[in-house]
């Protein structure tokens, strides 16, 4: 367990220094940099690598947005098990609904009860 | 988050920031997301009926919950300012362009100003994520 | 600069407390037979499972009909998680073993089944309960993201 710390601390740490490195030396926006990553977790889910990363390093891959990409690609493939091709479609929110619908909800909340900052 | 293009104008005046500093700084605030992150997946395996496979989607919500109340007491721009990309990158820097939108915006009323802007800064993030899962499973189901 | 520092560490101090020393450190539950026989086939398993290189702490829990193992993998061989969850199926469905077999490295899992262990052990179930228990853990584990 302590180990787990450990390993999200370092795997999680590494993946927003990639971030820092692409938004200071590739001179990419922050959109930019969080949607190529949100990619490159689709790409890596794609090969199966991104699960093992997880078993490895648990929030420290499930908290940086990468995670996204492999989440959709992973409701994908669960529901393309059952349905086929189709279930590509229909799966893709299968596990990430709970990011884009507490985002949703909170921004909502976070609207009604707190007034703009300057 | 400013928009992009004031982002670009400014940087042009801005002194260099220390590449290597900024990385560090990005290193161990992001690190320590992700540790909260575990903590909190930990709580829910210990007391509630999560297993380490289902965990992620509260882990997820309650770090977007924590982010909606940083971004509502204006805590986490300032924490954005010192971090980079180790406040943007993890799950709670999603969080926090969805929730900063939707209060800057409420001025302009609840439909058009917060329904309308909420994802404007979010919303590549999802657009490429989505298309670019839809690709990367296509592929791989029909190969 | 030191409020932000302030809030990091409050939000720190939300970790959870808890009886964790199953999950901190290594447990080694005795194995647990249901099934009203003492032939010592949980304990047999358990040894197998425990023979493995890559395997450091492994609970099992024999019901009527189904056979739970739960187990941790060495930290820096969590990557190859599902060729070890592979390895160990399959080296437990060659001991005969008539029932349904269930292998999980799930921190949850192992909490769970040694939780079981001990209210058998306290004597607060009764075998009959226990098994309905333990078919719970199971629908738990099969449960998917």
């Amino acid at each position: 367990m302590i180990a787990m710390f450990f390993w999200a601390f370092i795997i999680g740490g590494l993946i927003c220094v990639i971030g820092q490195l692409m938004m200071d030396v590739g001179k990419l926006t922050p959109g930019h940099t969080l949607s190529i990553l949100v990619v490159a977790g689709a790409v890596l889910a794609g090969f199966d690598l991104y699960e093992p990363l997880i078993d490895f390093a648990g929030a420290g891959a499930t908290i940086p947005i990468t995670s996204f990409g492999n989440s959709l690609v992973a409701g994908a493939m669960q529901e393309a098990e059952k349905h086929g091709v189709v279930g590509v479609l229909t799966g893709m929110f299968e596990v990430t609904s709970s990011g884009i619908s507490a985002a949703i909800v909170f921004g909502f909340m976070g609207a009604i009860f707190f007034k703009p900052k300057g | 988050m400013k928009p992009e293009n004031y982002k670009k104008l400014a940087s042009k005046y801005e002194p260099k920031k220390p590449v290597l500093k900024n990385c560090i700084r990005a290193f161990w605030t992001g690190g320590l997301v992700c540790i909260i992150g575990q903590a909190v997946s930990y709580f829910f395996i210990f007391f509630f009926n999560f297993t380490e496979q289902t965990v992620g989607n509260p882990t997820v919500a309650f770090m977007i919950f924590l982010s909606m109340l940083l971004t509502g007491f204006g805590v986490y721009d300032r924490l954005g300012q010192f971090a980079g990309a180790g406040s943007a990158v993890p799950v709670t820097g999603f969080g926090n362009a969805v929730i900063s939108a939707a209060i800057e915006h409420r001025s302009e009323g609840f439909v058009l100003g917060v329904g309308g802007n909420m994802f404007k800064l979010a919303g590549s993030v999802i657009l490429f994520g989505v298309f670019s899962a839809f690709i990367v499973a296509l592929i791989k189901s029909v190969f | 600069m030191k409020k932000w520092a302030l809030t990091i560490l409050l939000l720190a101090g939300c970790a959870p407390e808890h009886d964790g020393t199953v999950i901190l450190e290594t447990a080694d539950p005795d194995a647990v037979q249901l099934d009203g026989k003492h032939d010592g086939f949980a304990e047999k398993i358990k040894k197998e499972a425990d023979s493995i290189e890559t395997i450091y702490d492994t609970a099992v829990i024999k019901g009527k009909d189904q056979l739970l193992v739960a187990y941790k993998v060495r930290h820096l061989d969590r990557f190859n998680m599902k060729e070890i969850e592979k390895d160990l199926d399959k080296r437990i469905q060659e001991m005969e073993s008539t029932e349904e077999v269930v292998v999980s490295s799930d921190y949850k899992i192992f909490l769970e089944a040694v939780r079981l262990k001990e209210d058998m052990e306290a004597g607060h179930l009764t075998e009959e309960e226990a098994n309905k228990r333990l078919s719970e853990i199971i629908k738990l584990k099969e449960e998917m993201a």
